[in-house]
């Protein structure tokens, strides 16, 4: 590997609750710089057997050591630093409280299943964080390398409260009680907690698999046990915890998780597809609409917002070198995501997000999750029966909402749909209509402010108009290909 | 089944030193004494270890702990 001699680099802001290491991003990509200590595990690491596999069928992201790293890598962050490694990047950041039931649930089975290849040459996770797990499109990956330590002999499976806070409860929150775990994550850091959600619980609930152990005992242990002033981990080595009460602890955990599954519930968006109210001609206009504004030029990072069941998305992704897909509505997410799964899709990262309110940024300072814009804009956005939606029910004006596009700095595939439509009269119905500026005119007015309209095109009867349009902001591009039809 | 380990546990507390639990994370006293019940079979060796040494405590022939 040749000398990594990195000048520009910046220290990635959330990164420092770990002492033994710091990651840095420099234009060669992401590297982490490694203490001491840290360095004697990735050293034990590398020599197992189960973490070249699981690198090699993509479960944990791809790492390597850097040998020759420069001397500013090395004496960055106020450190000097051991080693150096470098990781595979990944194409879009996401956090537990933006995935849908499965992937949480993925995310879970694949921690588990790194826990016990660990275990069975020797080595532990030492945490079990769901923020460690990213995606490459619906394939869950391992990030964070260092987690990975050298099991001591009698010690007991530290990271076994956490995994249950970040996700066996919501797991449980979401297929037990059928609420939402989104809301809860974000809100609380660490998730949650035995105590908190053994109050959740009903006698009929003590009863389901997994409560009376993992949620109901853990929580009377806690209580009962968790203000001693003891060493109770030092204890439990001397007496011997042996290896097998973790690995049984793990399978029957994998077992309760795998026949986990949603409450078959109906939500009017999933079945979109099957009760929305285009005719299959405008349907087949509309696809056609996106896809020649896809195939117009090469688009990095395109977002697809209010993408429901995922039609648009596909088509984004012919062209698009990867695809965030977000929608409000959880169970949709959930279908897109289950059906990208079966297919084995890797392009296409599909969110549970409420544009109305999304992801903040959060943690120590603001600095340890990022906001949704910070993780990388994209360059193609496609706004389809959604303005309707952030105008009519969540009370956004309209020339708010195209500025918020504008300063994206991205190119705009948008759908305006008109107040006689079926689908905008459903949402007035039993509401004042104060929504003045939700008329066609004003529409065209803001967009043409921050954006040149390539292409137009009515549906309909001329209540659904599409527009294809370039960002003012954006230099213009050469390879704009000139194909569109008037 | 599961109230015996639970009162078994209980005595276990009576046999533990004093100190401070440092962790990189919060590993939870509670959480990590209830995966000796939750390890099924392999935790009632543990169990049946520590009444053991209780049995041996109580009739005076014990060995003295070097803690």
């Amino acid at each position: 590997m040749p000398a990594v001699a990195i000048e520009k680099h910046s220290a990635e802001s959330g990164s420092f609750r770990d002492r033994n290491g710091r990651v840095v991003y420099t234009e060669e990509g992401v590297f982490r710089l490694l203490s001491e200590h840290a360095l004697r595990q990735w050293e034990a690491l590398s020599n197992t057997v189960f973490f070249q596999r699981l690198m090699s069928e993509g479960k944990i992201v791809e790492t390597e050591r850097v040998h020759s790293a420069s001397r500013a890598l090395t004496h960055s962050c106020n450190g000097n630093w051991a080693a150096v490694l470098r990781h595979q990047t990944v194409p879009f950041v996401s956090y537990p409280y933006e995935w849908c039931f499965s992937m949480l649930r993925d995310a879970a089975l694949l921690q588990l299943e790194l826990l016990r290849a660990a275990l069975d040459e020797g080595m532990i996770l030492k945490d079990a964080s769901a923020y460690n797990v990213q995606w490459q499109g619906t394939r869950p990956m391992f990030i964070d390398v260092p987690s990975f330590e050298e099991w001591e002999a009698g010690e007991p499976w530290i990271g076994y409260r956490q995994f249950c806070q970040l996700h066996l409860y919501p797991l449980f929150l979401q297929a037990y009680k059928n609420i939402s775990f989104q809301p809860w994550l974000r809100g609380q850091i660490d998730g949650i907690d035995p105590e908190q959600f053994n109050r959740l619980m009903s006698l009929r609930d003590l009863v389901r698999p997994g409560v009376f152990s993992h949620v109901f005992l853990q929580s009377k242990m806690q209580a009962r046990y968790g203000g001693a002033d003891k060493n109770i981990r030092a204890t439990l080595k001397k007496i011997g915890f042996h290896k097998n009460l973790i690995l049984s602890n793990v399978d029957r955990l994998r077992k309760i998780i795998r026949h986990l599954s949603l409450k078959p519930s109906q939500s009017e968006w999933s079945d979109y597809e099957r009760f929305h109210n285009y005719t299959d001609d405008d349907l087949d206009r509309k696809a056609a609409f996106v896809r020649r504004a896809v195939h117009s030029r090469d688009w990095n990072l395109a977002w697809d917002l209010g993408c429901n069941t995922g039609a648009f998305s596909r088509i984004a992704s012919e062209n698009a070198r990867y695809v965030v897909s977000m929608d409000a509505d959880h169970l949709a997410v959930e279908r897109f995501y289950q059906a990208l799964r079966s297919e084995g899709r890797e392009r296409i990262l599909p969110l549970v997000m409420n544009l109305a309110n999304a992801s903040p940024d959060q943690g120590w300072r603001g600095l340890e999750r990022k906001s949704i814009v910070g993780r990388g804009k994209p360059d193609l956005t496609l706004c389809l029966a959604l303005v309707h939606h952030l105008v009519i029910t969540a009370n956004i004006p309209l020339p708010e909402l195209v500025n918020w596009l504008a300063a994206l700095g991205t190119d705009l595939v948008i759908e305006f749909i008109l107040k006689e439509d079926p689908m905008v009269r459903t949402l007035l119905r039993n509401k004042t209509d104060h929504y003045d500026d939700y008329d066609l005119a004003v529409f065209e007015r803001c967009i043409s402010a921050s954006f040149e309209v390539m292409e137009r095109e009515s549906l309909e009867n001329g209540t659904r108009i599409l527009f294809f349009a370039h960002n003012r902001s954006k230099p213009d591009r050469p390879q704009l290909i000139q194909n569109m039809i008037g | 089944m599961f109230l015996l380990c639970f009162v078994s546990v209980s005595i276990v507390l009576f046999l533990l030193a004093a100190g401070e639990v440092h962790a990189y994370l919060d590993a939870g006293s509670g959480s990590m004494l209830i995966q000796i019940i939750l390890g099924g079979a392999a935790g009632l060796v543990v169990i049946l270890k520590l009444f053991w040494r209780r049995i041996l405590d109580v009739l005076g022939i014990a060995k003295q702990d070097t803690n």
